[in-house]
């Protein structure tokens, strides 16, 4: 656990796992398709002690959605969960797996949660208006570039050291590659690394946002001569009136969307299935009433000796309604090439 | 593979093969039929062995493959040399396999064809002198789907009076039946009996009378009742779309499934019939694909999810299971637009069905209607969102 201090800057398809919980309809393929940041935040507080684990995937949901809730209407917002203060440090930089990365990034986030100056979990608090001024201007004064390509294998973690040399990075999301490509390339004995193929970072300011895209695009990477990505050029593209949020309100909206329509779908069912439940019963009722009846005749009969009638038979039931049935195909052969084959089978 | 005592037909019909005379050969599902060719094949091969010898032609890849294994097995001591043509797989392999002469090839028609048009002269030059030709499930391979591809085999093979001709199949159809008529050759004949005993009889036939749109709930009900926990089952389905959704259905209801049908890819097919063959899959979803020819002895339940336009294929499908003297049972789920054909079918096997009696109304209110028409709800939503696969993006992913 060497990497507590290490920066939390880039989510795999994995990291997401939380949201999706809220949709177990979700898959990570999604997920895939669209970037779906977290906020994460460094917490100095945390970074001697070992944090403990104690998170439940819908802890992180809950923070999630009130972070989300907060940011959009700033009415209400959990005290420990401060979306003010998103400290992003720079860590050693030199991350090699990915998985501890991520489970690293889970524990402090579980670390958030918990309360900073001991007010319990889950108590909401509403933003003071400076809060909420300061919350809008940061974002006011952030900016998006977008990488469209990333060069084989490069980390986000290089990425972030590539960019930071302009000014304070935020948030970088890197798009991992599709896992059918990389189960393609490990099974004909390609790279085991992880490549990526797209990647939006979000710098403090805007304008160094453009400084960096303006000096980085179409130029190499540059550095140490004999550096792995030397000769790389970078397609750095600064995105104007895009904002972080953007990035992340079509999948919520989409997974709103779905969310409802799986509801409607489910009480539709539901509704058919309570039809169902209906006719069951009253088929029992209707058949116990005509036992009944059948007992009461065949009672009175014995005196007259009409015919008795024990069941009835499948003609005798009255006919309601009539489904249209399913026709009957068997293999009728009358085509030509069907004849000339048959002819040629024997002699 | 221990074969104590030959079955009917292989009594009858292998001393007639290797008189050299054409056969006919009708004997119920899973009575040895496939040996009852194979043997004497393999016996008049011996004497002479040389290029294309035989040629076996199936409706179905699986059934191309399950035959080749028997092929191997039982040649495996003369060293025989075959080859699997069948679609799905890679054409140039299959090609030079050809070149290389083999004594036996299995094939399914529609890929034989386009190796005759497409491979050159020097693939095919075998298939000119075949002795054997081979019709397994001739009355499926005698319809008008497979029609041009059997015309264009038939093309470049021996004239019919130089080669034996054998056909096979559970159900020999009257238009089958009738080329002895029309042929010179003397054709022998064996079917056992009637029409009316194409099916097992340790075969046990039950059916469930119930409304179309909670069939899932009984089937997940009938899956996992105690009694039948642990058996291995088929459910026939008549679309590739229907068996998809079914299988997503029951995998959200934690039941071991597999599917199989033509929208999968070759490989995907091979996968999922081999993980029921394994028994890592307890139930597997297929449709007519499926049907005919595949010899899984652990099957013990064949269901019908949907009933077969063709009441051929309901003996077919349900001569999955009770395969070689076991015991097997089938349950046909009966809507309200499937009477006329159960009444069809009831008729062609000369035998009526029972109510199956262990799955009860109540009991699938109580335990599988609503989860499962949720779970339905859900695998199609999940299935439409995979299949639309909306986003440029993703496109762009699968491109590098």
């Amino acid at each position: 656990m060497s990497s507590d201090s290490r920066k939390r800057d880039w989510f795999s398809t994995e990291d997401n796992g939380s949201d999706d919980e809220l949709h177990n309809s979700d898959s990570e393929d999604t997920v895939v398709r669209q970037p779906q940041p977290l906020v994460k935040k460094a917490k100095k507080s945390t970074d001697g002690k070992k944090p403990t684990k104690r998170s439940t995937a819908e802890d992180n949901e809950e923070k999630e959605e009130s972070r989300v809730a907060s940011a959009a209407k700033g009415r209400t917002k959990r005290k420990g969960d401060s979306i003010l203060e998103f400290v992003r440090k720079d860590g050693s930089g030199d991350e090699d797996d990915e998985d501890e990365d991520d489970s690293e990034e889970e524990q402090n986030e579980d670390d958030e949660g918990l309360d900073r100056d001991g007010n319990q979990k889950g108590v909401l608090r509403r933003l003071s208006t400076k809060e909420l001024e300061d919350n809008r201007a940061r974002i006011e004064k952030s900016g998006v570039v977008y990488l469209s390509r990333i060069p084989p294998y490069m980390k986000p973690a290089k990425v972030r050291q590539i960019l930071s040399r302009f000014g304070e990075l935020d948030r970088v999301f890197l798009a991992p590659e599709d896992p059918k490509a990389y189960a393609r390339r490990v099974r004909f004995g390609g790279n085991k690394k992880r490549n990526f193929v797209e990647g939006w970072i979000e710098f403090k300011d805007k304008k160094k946002a453009k400084l960096a895209a303006s000096t980085l695009n179409g130029n190499i990477i540059g550095g140490r001569k004999g550096s792995y990505y030397y000769d790389d050029i970078l397609n750095i593209k600064y995105l104007p009136k895009f904002k972080w949020h953007h990035l992340t309100e079509q999948i919520a909206y989409e997974n709103q969307s779905r969310q409802a329509k799986l509801r409607a779908e489910i009480s539709q069912a539901t509704r058919e299935n309570k039809a169902f439940i209906r006719n069951v019963e009253r088929a029992k009722m209707i058949e116990h009433i005509q036992e009944k009846k059948r007992k009461k005749q065949t009672g009175s009969d014995e005196n007259m000796n009409s015919e008795s009638q024990p069941a009835p038979t499948a003609g005798e039931i009255e006919m309601r309604r009539n489904f249209r049935q399913r026709s009957i195909v068997t293999n009728k052969d009358k085509e030509e090439t069907m004849q000339r084959v048959l002819k040629n089978i024997f002699a | 593979m221990a074969i104590r005592r030959p079955s009917q037909i292989q009594i009858a019909c292998i001393p007639q093969i290797l008189k050299g005379r054409d056969c006919i050969g009708g004997a119920r599902t899973g009575s040895g039929k496939t040996i009852a060719f194979a043997a004497p094949i393999l016996e008049k091969l011996a004497e002479d062995p040389f290029g294309v010898f035989a040629l076996v032609l199936t409706p179905t890849r699986e059934l191309a493959l399950q035959i080749s294994e028997q092929f191997a097995a039982l040649g495996a001591s003369m060293n025989l040399k075959q080859a699997v043509i069948v679609g799905g797989m890679d054409m140039v392999t299959q090609g030079l396999a050809l070149q290389k002469r083999p004594h036996v090839v299995v094939a399914t028609p529609g890929r034989l064809a386009d190796h005759i048009s497409s491979s050159g002269e020097e693939a095919i030059a075998g298939l000119r002198r075949v002795q054997v030709l081979v019709l397994d499930e001739a009355d499926r391979l005698l319809t008008p789907g497979f029609a041009e591809d059997l015309e264009v085999c038939m093309g470049v093979m021996t004239k019919a009076k130089n080669r034996q001709t054998l056909l096979f199949s559970a159900t020999v159809s009257q238009s089958v039946m009738q080329l002895k008529e029309s042929s010179k050759n003397d054709i022998f004949i064996h079917e056992v009996g009637s029409n009316s005993i194409s099916i097992p009889d340790t075969l046990g036939q039950t059916y469930l009378f119930i409304p179309k749109h909670v069939r899932e709930a009984y089937l997940v009900s009938l899956l996992t009742l105690p009694l039948n926990e642990r058996k291995s089952a088929i459910v026939f389905v008549n679309r590739a779309t229907t068996a998809e959704v079914l299988k997503r259905v029951l995998r959200i209801m934690d039941v071991r499934v597999t599917s199989l049908h033509a929208q999968l890819s070759q490989r995907e097919r091979m996968d999922s019939l081999g993980r029921f063959r394994a028994e890592a899959a307890r139930v597997l979803v297929a449709t007519d694909v499926a049907s005919r020819g595949l010899d899984i002895p652990v099957v013990q339940m064949v269901i019908n999810f949907d009933i077969p336009a063709d009441p051929d294929d309901y003996i077919h499908r349900v001569g999955r299971t009770a395969r070689a003297g076991r015991a097997g049972e089938s349950i046909s789920f009966v809507t309200e637009h499937d009477i006329v054909r159960i009444k069809a079918i009831e008729e062609r096997v000369g035998k009526v069905m029972i109510k199956y009696e262990h799955v009860t109304e109540s009991m699938v209110i109580r335990d599988s209607l609503q989860q499962t028409s949720n779970a339905k709800r859900e695998a199609l939503m999940d299935w439409e969102r995979e299949n639309s696969g909306s986003s440029r993006r993703k496109r762009k992913f699968e491109q590098r």
